[in-house]
């Protein structure tokens, strides 16, 4: 054998003895239910963008990081540091009175729990209200009992219920109050009728989490003094839209939602809403309104 | 008002005109990655992260860091040639990236922690303490690697993977792969010559 491949085998050898094949039994099981969650999580891709951002927290104060705040402790760094926090801290006094640091701390924190409550609620009332200058705008009512059991009434301003809407197992069945005729379709997107085009961005708790986490733009937090709300002002880029969300903070689930155009504002400009929502969350709801039927001329709760 | 939904759930067209599985189909496709490119390796995928760390509490945290890496690229590997060879190196990547990480602490910190070695009190057996010490020796010899050919040489001897795996998960050719692996050998017969085998020293002479 030549001596280059003995000095092969011999580091090969060395490493493999070395790095040996002994993973302890209780790490491998503690590895499975790190599996078993990852599983999970491919199911629920929301857990698993949740997961890595306490991820990153964690890591902020452990490993790592614990090792930077130990660095930024010794007295060498924190003596110039707090100089500059106290010469900041004046310059903020000055020229802002508000603290910019907690707002935007205390934003994203509620945002947080916000967006975590609505994933989690176990049923959905919310009725959608457009103002009624042209024959485009509607009125909705959606109840949402689980991903396969959703309804949507549509009707027009001050008339009676003229579509109902049931979504079952992903089977869609149309009502059409005004013919009394039934209608299947296979998906949301093959439906035809405009009246229920509004609706489709709120069909569910998930979907308005899923416009909060990604076309929403934050832009501020507000807590109406004492009481126990807080209002999200959020902005649509694309839409060129406001949006003003009023949470319950004992709930911290959404009570209304209201759309502005980017360049209006709610005290001056009423007649520029371009939607109205209010919700109604973890109300018991009656699963035979959830089958399909045509009844005629109920009221819009 | 276009409708401008992103939701998998309900099948409705996303902004750019795409028209999105419904639920049903997602998670068939998600349960079925996880079934075929996931369950078959798991064991591999654990051990070979586990005999580079080498810390129990390192290797839940890199066994983690390899699913999220493993998650965010769910499309990459499902168009790969050879989707197993790939999280695999994912696997290995993310332990050198701790052991580089323990590397860069233990800089700071400038003394070696008391608790990764067995103390001389507590070891009966001077065996242990030497192990350990070549175990360390070892893996910062991997550490000092440029990343490529420490992957190179880790698939090629821990993970026991043929050339061409090893070239379709590192996405080159085999010849370069065999390069990686002959340096990166030969570094460690350098770095590693005053560990033991005779033929080994004389190399490094």
């Amino acid at each position: 054998m030549k001596k280059e491949d003995s000095d092969k085998f011999e580091i090969d050898d060395l490493l493999k003895q070395t790095l040996k094949d002994d993973l302890p039994p209780e790490l491998e099981n503690s590895m499975k239910k790190q599996l078993i969650l990852f599983r999970k999580k491919m199911e629920q891709p929301e857990l698993q963008r949740r997961e890595e951002a306490n991820r990153a927290l964690r890591r902020l104060f452990h490993g790592g990081g614990l090792k930077w705040m130990q660095w930024m402790l010794k007295k060498q760094v924190l003596a110039p540091a707090s100089i500059i926090m106290v010469v900041l801290g004046a310059v903020l006094q000055i020229t802002n009175p508000s603290s910019v640091l907690a707002e935007s701390i205390s934003l994203l924190k509620t945002s947080i729990i916000v967006s975590d409550r609505v994933s989690h609620a176990e049923s959905m009332e919310c009725s959608i209200e457009m103002p009624a200058e042209n024959e485009q705008y509607y009125e909705y009512f959606i109840q949402w009992l689980s991903p396969s059991l959703t309804r949507v009434q549509v009707k027009k301003p001050n008339q009676d219920i003229i579509k109902t809407m049931w979504i079952s197992d992903d089977k869609i069945t149309i009502a059409d109050h005004a013919t009394n005729t039934l209608r299947k379709v296979e998906k949301v997107n093959q439906i035809d009728a405009p009246e229920f085009h509004h609706a489709l961005r709120l069909l569910s708790p998930l979907d308005l989490v899923e416009q909060m986490e990604g076309k929403w733009r934050l832009k501020q937090y507000k807590q109406h003094g004492d009481s126990e709300r807080g209002t999200f002002t959020v902005a649509i880029p694309e839409e060129n839209t406001i949006l003003e969300l009023t949470v319950d903070l004992c709930t911290f689930l959404p009570t209304s939602l209201k759309k502005f155009l980017a360049d209006s504002n709610e005290e001056s400009d009423e007649g520029k809403i371009l939607m109205n929502v209010n919700f109604k969350w973890n109300k018991s709801i009656a699963p035979q309104l959830m089958l399909p039927k045509i009844t005629k001329g109920s009221s819009c709760a | 008002m276009d409708i401008a939904i992103t939701s998998r759930k309900h099948g409705v067209p996303d902004t750019q005109g795409w028209t999105v599985c419904p639920e049903e189909i997602f998670l068939k496709s998600e349960k079925l990655f996880f079934d075929q490119l996931i369950r078959p390796i798991e064991h591999q995928m654990m051990r070979s992260i586990w005999r580079i760390v080498r810390d129990p509490e390192m290797a839940k945290d890199t066994f983690q860091d390899s699913l999220a890496k493993i998650w965010k690229r769910l499309d990459r590997i499902r168009s790969h040639p050879n989707p197993h060879a790939l999280i695999l190196k994912i696997c290995l990547n993310a332990a050198i990236d701790s052991l580089r990480k323990r590397t860069r602490l233990r800089q700071h910190e400038k003394t070696e922690p008391l608790h990764r070695f067995p103390s001389l009190s507590d070891t009966k057996n001077h065996e242990a303490l030497e192990s350990k010490k070549i175990e360390a020796e070892i893996l910062e010899a991997i550490n000092r690697l440029p990343r490529r050919q420490a992957v190179a040489v880790l698939m090629r001897i821990i993970q026991e993977q043929p050339y061409t795996v090893i070239a379709q998960a590192m996405e080159c050719s085999e010849t370069t792969v065999r390069i990686h692996v002959s340096r990166g050998r030969a570094r460690l017969i350098q770095w590693l010559s005053h560990l033991k085998p005779a033929s080994l020293k004389e190399v490094s002479k």
